[in-house]
């Protein structure tokens, strides 16, 4: 959820910068690029596997199955790189015509398991739990049989079909094609069982595909990357299999060139010292198989949903910063300010900057609004002051000072210590947040302990006051709740009960009521502000709300391309606005704004 | 109304859980929307606004009550009949990014109930696809374009190209702008209130923000708990609310405007389980002004006005009751 939101909010800052959208992803070069040296090294062998497989026997020294009796069991030589088995034929040349046998196997049987896997997955995994029996049978039926199949060990069963057909490569390929089918119906299936709950499947159906449509074109495409990368490895594996039987007799016989046999016709001579023979077959076999089980990750990263590439926006410059804001960063910072943040700028690796050089004081009991358009970085500001970003997101320059401590320098030990305990970090989803296998009480009971000398019965009874606090009746049942039972709104007031045991001197909130109703809202931003009065913490929100910081925040600060350019009292800038973005902002709210009905009636407490 | 575009006559879905017990999602609503009229439908998440859209699509299947369409009752058609009926009745989703196929471009989505419908011959269909996405604002650069290299707001505006596109007489748009930020919601609603005017298509809007709702809406119903606990045009609601609930739903929203006081917000709590619904008022756990009779009866619709109707016993006075306990 958060990294989706920080990832929107690039998304945003691109588009909104007419960027020259280069399609590069699907470009050939642009796939080039995303490979590392190793991914390439593989790749090419990869490729040099297959070449050899279609053209192996043609460009071998020998003919691969041409015996010399007079030169059994030579060992390596200019004549025989790999020296000769015994029958004297070449081993290298043997093994350059081999993978043919093995890959061309493996390569039709696997194609045959996803001929027959993926179609059954689609439909299993559909239907699976349908409100139509019949439909629900055989979903379940097809999931008992797998279960049946899987029961047995692969390499047995397959030799056990080969038993009952006979041997022969035809055969071969079926065993080894029945053997890999159940992976590709449960992978579908589990696939499918997830992407169908996602919205664009219901609105398919609302558009009036029937259910084998919405499963084969629309589900199903987007399941393609997943089963691709697990071709690549099953191909791999099913030449391992094809090699295992020929190497047991029950796949492919002598003379036919393939590994497996060439690995058990020299396995007894290793023993008395003629490695040769067995060795360099074995480490082909290992190379091929390695080289299809890498290639699975190489094709799952060339499927990605390519990245825009985006050339640099916008410099690091001092004219574009304000000149207020450059006073402030040039300041020192107030000597009592709870934090000071000063240049502050953020980068994504290798992309244009996202936050360009942000600084402001926060002083104690002070609530400071952050609003922009959106991707105006306000909400990565927020996660950048306790460096809760992406791994792709670095700082460049700035510093984030807290105590007299530069948050932004310190080692990762040490600011976690201060994360969650000095600063408490509020983002949208509490529920996420909160541990799904601990109990709501076990958890407060933790907290509570952590920071005072009680005995747990004491810090129970604790809990259960907070709970009522914060306007959760029944604390009992709650307190022994998990979390996923709790509301959305009931999540966001537990994690801030908790997070203010410690008495943090300050918060640092992204949209803490995002998905919130707004009556839920009002209770949590209420509770939220009381328990900031009572402890004095200070506080750095972010929000797209104006209404919020209307009636929450003292000052507020105005994000635009990650430049504050207007910073002020609400009052102040909410009814003075002076940067155009401030007045864009404004205007959209103030469509919003409430009608006379809801405000002439009642009025009690201003929560400021 | 004359002739109204679809009628809703107690419609019920229950889901059934294990033994007797059952959550009642929508417990017996009924609503009318004319031609190219819009009726709001608001209330918190956990009110059932969502299933009803649902099941005016057949999403969901009502477990009882009738929705007549144009002529033919929805809820008795087969899986058959209801194809042909899927480009007069349409739907736009909440979330625009997660309702598009990440794997397909712009005009693949657009063109898809095109080619469900094959109403118009195929050789033509481009053609609508760029003029429909010009009427959303976008031009014929975004036709290849995937989901993931739209901007949020452009994302929506394909969502209801997709909609549009068949010249649908009834839009169901559920939370069409509550995941995007105020000032894309803005641009959305206008775009879809001049879609309106220029096709005169009907709209179910359904979402849990009051004002977005005034908009847009030439009607709005109240839905709290499966029940519509108050219904009347825009202007008359939200110049005299009558039911505690909409009042407070109205006085939760933040006014951007520093200066005006905080009214104080009426109700706590959340709204409460649907689980095995008792007999009495639906919103009594949460109510201020809730009486004992509430406990023993559900308080029928009482006509407010000639078009405004509220389920409340005190609506003749709510607003008074309101101030009384607001004070206290």
């Amino acid at each position: 959820m958060s990294a989706r939101k920080i990832d929107d909010d690039r998304r945003w800052q691109h588009s909104s910068a007419s960027v020259t959208r280069h399609s590069a992803h699907r470009s050939v070069t642009g796939l080039w690029s995303r490979l590392s040296r190793f991914d390439r090294a593989v790749l090419f062998v990869f490729i040099l596997v297959l070449v050899i497989a279609a053209i192996g026997p043609f460009v071998a020294p020998y003919p691969p199955t041409f015996a010399d009796p007079l030169q059994r069991l030579v060992p390596p030589n200019r004549a025989h790189p790999f020296g000769t088995d015994e029958n004297g034929i070449d081993v290298l040349s043997r093994l350059i015509a081999a993978p043919r046998t093995d890959v061309l196997i493996a390569v039709i049987a696997t194609t045959l398991s996803v001929a027959i896997g993926v179609p059954l997955g689609v439909v299993a995994g559909y239907f699976e739990g349908a409100d139509r029996r019949a439909l629900r049978w055989i979903s379940e039926g097809t999931l008992r049989l797998l279960d049946v199949i899987q029961a047995f060990p692969v390499f047995i069963l397959a030799m056990v079909l080969v038993a009952i057909r006979g041997t022969g490569p035809v055969n071969v390929v079926f065993a080894v094609a029945f053997v890999n089918f159940p992976v590709f119906l449960r992978l579908v299936r589990s696939e499918i069982l997830a992407l169908r709950e996602h919205l664009y499947a219901e609105a398919a159906v609302a558009l009036g595909n029937s259910e084998l449509g919405v499963g084969f074109k629309h589900l199903l495409p987007n399941a393609w990357p997943t089963v691709l990368v697990q071709v690549s490895v099953t191909i791999g594996f099913a030449v391992l299999l094809t090699a295992g039987l020929s190497f047991v007799g029950a796949g492919v016989s002598p003379p036919t060139p393939e590994l497996g046999a060439m690995i058990a016709s020299g396995a007894k001579f290793m023993v008395i010292g003629q490695w040769w023979v067995a060795m360099f077959p074995g480490l082909l076999l290992g190379l091929i198989v390695f080289t299809f089980a890498v290639m699975g990750d190489i094709v799952g990263k060339l499927m990605e949903p390519g990245q825009r590439t985006i050339p640099a926006r916008r410099l690091l410059s001092k004219d574009r910063i304000a000149p207020a804001a450059q006073a402030e960063a040039a300041a020192p910072s107030a000597p009592d300010a709870v934090l000071s943040v000063r240049g502050l700028a953020i980068e994504a690796s290798g992309g244009p900057p996202i936050l360009d050089g942000v600084s402001f004081d926060l002083m104690p009991g002070e609530i400071l609004g952050v609003v922009g358009l959106p991707g105006s970085g306000k909400s990565i500001l927020v996660r950048a002051i306790v460096r809760l970003l992406g791994h792709d997101l670095q700082r460049r320059a700035g510093h984030v000072f807290f105590r007299g401590k530069d948050l932004a320098e310190l080692d990762e030990r040490t600011l976690r210590a201060i994360r969650g305990y000095e600063i408490l970090p509020l983002l949208p989803n509490a529920k996420s947040q909160l541990n799904p296998l601990v109990r709501v009480g076990d958890l407060m009971v933790a907290h509570i302990r952590a920071h005072h000398r009680c005995s747990r019965r004491e810090a129970h009874a604790r809990a259960a006051r907070m709970l009522g606090a914060i306007g959760i009746g029944d604390a009992e049942h709650w307190l022994a709740a998990y979390p996923h039972e709790l509301s959305g709104g009931m999540a966001q007031r537990v994690c801030l009960a908790i997070a203010l045991v410690h008495r943090p001197p300050l918060i640092v909130a992204d949209e803490p009521t995002a998905g919130l109703d707004v009556t839920v809202q009002r209770q949590v931003l209420d509770l939220m502000i009381e328990l900031c009065h009572q402890s004095g913490a200070a506080q750095v929100l972010a929000t797209r709300e104006l209404g919020i910081v209307a009636h929450y925040c003292n000052r507020v600060a105005v994000l635009h391309e990650g430049l504050i350019v207007e910073m002020g009292s609400v009052r102040d800038v909410l009814l003075a606005p002076r940067h155009a973005v401030t007045r864009r902002l404004i205007a959209a709210a103030d469509l919003r704004a409430v009608s006379s009905a809801a405000t002439t009636n009642t009025s009690s407490k201003i929560v400021r | 109304m004359t002739d109204p575009l679809i009628v809703v006559e107690g419609l019920v879905k229950r889901f059934y859980l294990k033994g007797q017990n059952y959550v009642g999602a929508i417990n017996g609503i009924s609503f009318e929307i004319g031609r190219g009229e819009t009726l709001g439908l608001v209330g918190e998440s956990g009110s059932g606004k969502t299933t009803v859209g649902r099941c005016l699509l057949r999403l969901v299947e009502p477990t009882s009550g009738r929705i007549r369409f144009e002529g033919s009752d929805i809820t008795r058609l087969t899986k058959r009949e209801l194809k042909p009926l899927r480009s007069r009745l349409q739907m736009v989703f909440q979330d625009p990014f997660a309702s598009l196929n990440p794997r397909r471009t712009v005009r693949q989505t657009v063109e898809e109930p095109l080619a469900l419908q094959r109403e118009a011959p195929a050789r033509g269909w481009l053609g609508m696809i760029t003029e429909m996405l010009e009427r959303v604002g976008l031009g014929p650069q975004y036709l290849d374009r995937f989901p993931v290299e739209l901007t949020a707001s452009e994302q929506q505006r394909v969502g209801i190209a997709r909609a549009l596109i068949t010249s649908p007489k009834l839009v169901v748009l559920d939370e069409p702008t509550s995941t995007l930020d105020p000032t894309v919601r803005e641009e959305i609603l206008g775009l879809l209130r001049s879609l309106q005017s220029s096709t005169s298509v009907a709209y179910l809007f359904i979402s849990h923000d009051i004002m977005a709702v005034e908009r847009l809406s030439h009607r709005v119903a109240v839905m709290y708990l499966g029940h519509i606990v108050e219904q009347a045009p825009t202007a008359a609601i939200m110049a005299d609310p009558r039911h505690p609930y909409t009042r407070a739903l109205m006085s939760a929203v933040l006014s951007p405007d520093p200066t005006r006081r905080l009214s104080r917000n009426l109700v706590v709590g959340e709204i409460p389980s649907a689980i095995n619904p008792r007999r009495e008022c639906p919103f009594y756990s949460r109510c201020p002004i809730r009486l004992d009779r509430c406990l023993d009866d559900v308080p029928a619709m009482a006509a407010v006005g000639s078009e405004h109707g509220a389920a409340c016993f005190r609506w003749r006075d709510t607003s008074e009751v309101l101030a009384e306990v607001a004070s206290e």
